[in-house]
């Protein structure tokens, strides 16, 4: 009897003291993720990396059995879809004739100008197979990674426009951060009002648009597209429409469907040449300051000057 | 005997977490109101303690705990941090949760879930990290509060969780149960 309460004294001493240690490597490791972020943040991608694909078994059926309930829902409306469809066809009909001819005008109008467009972008397809599964944050798991070429920061469009950007590479998947996050800040331009902003992302359907040029100029219904300043994404990427939201407050509906998102694309892009410091001077060197006849200086110092042939990348600040 | 059937009690356990873990992962939307899942670990290791007190120890838990922060995007060490300790509570009063019969202990679980995450959200905010919102908080509570009565009934029927004889379970001052 008093061995026993011996041992059971002995037990819960130990208890108390595995416990410390537990809550304490916790708090360490909430502390070091919150000092360290990028270390932790790439352990985490890593595991992520291992562990989700091995749990894939579970993941594929449950994801098609979904998949399957719902499209057999759709076929409960099948008659009335049908009916829409033919109609958005018949609209869709004249609106492929103009834009064949713009098209035509434009390839001529490009080649009279000769004009140079961005080297044109690759991209891998992936398909988003999870979600973030805690409200912390607004993103899903591609099945794309390293091996494929993708990298931080790769900008993600699904068939309508911007979805988002990679942030955090696996082996073979990769974390897409969702425009909606509120970690997420992209650069656009409103063609319309020629207007640059900033799109931020506040856990809500629709993200703010701050720091535009003039906002009272700005009417819902305008498109809004990246700008490609910061040299992270492309420019002229579908990314919305500006809606004014109850509170006055700019805010874009985004044109990426988030309800049934499935296959999409990574763009890698192939980078822009930056043009580091002016030009250097163009023929012979010219010769040190005491041999030179003073007449020839000035018909040499235009040239020290040359324009840069390809247009140059305009710096954001 | 008794310590094979602990060690196959914890491997089910470490495989129903895993699946718990898993399940969240799985949607088909991905909008900012889509419907939040359950916490369906916090449900589980629960239910599981004050069933089975010894095959789902603090190193077991607090290692789930872990890999559900990391997988399912949380702020590391924060979630474990606040499952070992809401575990511990659950594990000092299992004796009074069993016998007070099933509602209370219903109750007392998402009472339990609601006062985590606040509490939760007050360790983010002392960090100056981003919170949950209130809304989005009763969300989860309300979906893991649904939830429990359906792993619990699980884990009584189909796995058949009793206390396992032989060996000592400890109260809350220390006695052998």
């Amino acid at each position: 009897m008093a061995g026993d309460s011996a041992t059971a004294s002995n037990w819960k001493i130990l208890r108390r003291f595995v416990l410390g240690l537990l809550v304490a490597l916790c708090l360490l490791l909430f502390l070091l993720w919150r000092i360290d972020n990028p270390r932790v943040e790439r352990f985490r991608m890593m595991l992520i990396d291992r562990f989700v694909p091995s749990m894939s078994w579970v993941l594929t059926p449950i994801t098609s059995v979904s998949r399957i309930l719902d499209d057999y829902r759709s076929y409960e409306q099948i008659y009335q879809q049908n009916l829409e469809l033919r109609r958005e066809l018949q609209r869709l009909e004249v609106w492929r004739e103009a834009a064949s001819q713009l098209e035509q005008k434009n390839a001529e109008l490009r080649a009279l100008n000769n004009l140079r467009l961005n080297p044109s972008l690759a991209y891998v397809a992936g398909e988003l197979m999870a979600d973030a599964g805690s409200p912390f944050s607004q993103s899903g798991l591609l099945n794309v990674g390293l091996i494929d070429g993708v990298a931080d920061g790769q900008a993600v469009v699904d068939g309508r426009g911007l979805i988002g950007r990679i942030a955090g590479v696996g082996e073979r998947t990769s974390r897409l951060l969702f425009l909606t996050d509120s970690s997420s800040q992209v650069p656009v331009t409103l063609p319309v009002a020629r207007q640059r902003a900033i799109l931020v992302g506040d856990n809500t359907a629709n993200p703010i648009l701050q720091f535009a040029t003039d906002p009272n100029e700005l009417v819902a219904g305008m498109r809004v597209v990246t700008s490609g300043d910061g040299g992270v994404f492309p420019p002229d990427l579908l990314v919305g429409e500006l809606v004014r939201s109850p509170d006055g407050r700019l805010r874009v509906a985004l044109a990426a469907d988030y309800r049934n998102a499935e296959f999409l694309r990574v763009l890698r892009n192939a980078g822009e040449e930056q043009i580091l410091g002016p030009g250097g001077i163009i023929g012979d060197i010219p010769p040190t300051t005491a041999e030179v006849a003073p007449a020839t200086l000035p018909e040499t110092a235009p040239e020290t000057t040359p324009e840069p042939e390809t247009p140059v990348v305009e710096d954001p600040h | 005997m008794t310590g094979w059937r602990l060690f196959l009690r914890r491997a089910l356990y470490l495989a129903l977490a895993a699946l718990c873990i898993t399940f969240p992962l799985v949607t088909l939307d991905y909008s900012v109101n889509r419907r939040l899942p359950p916490d369906l670990l916090y449900a589980l290791s629960i239910a599981w303690i004050v069933r089975q007190d010894r095959s789902a120890n603090m190193p077991l838990v607090v290692a789930m705990a872990l890999l559900a922060d990391f997988v399912l995007m949380r702020p590391v060490g924060l979630g474990a941090l606040m499952l070992l300790i809401t575990s511990e509570v659950a594990r000092n009063n299992a004796r009074v949760l069993r016998d007070y019969g099933f509602f209370l202990e219903w109750i007392a679980v998402g009472a339990g879930f609601v006062l985590m995450m606040l509490a939760q959200n007050l360790l983010l905010a002392m960090s100056l990290s981003n919170t949950l919102s209130l809304a989005s908080i009763g969300r989860i509570a309300l979906a893991t509060f649904v939830t429990y009565p359906f792993i619990v009934a699980f884990l009584r029927y189909i796995i058949r969780l009793r206390p396992i004889p032989g060996g000592f379970d400890i109260d809350r001052l220390g006695r052998v149960i």
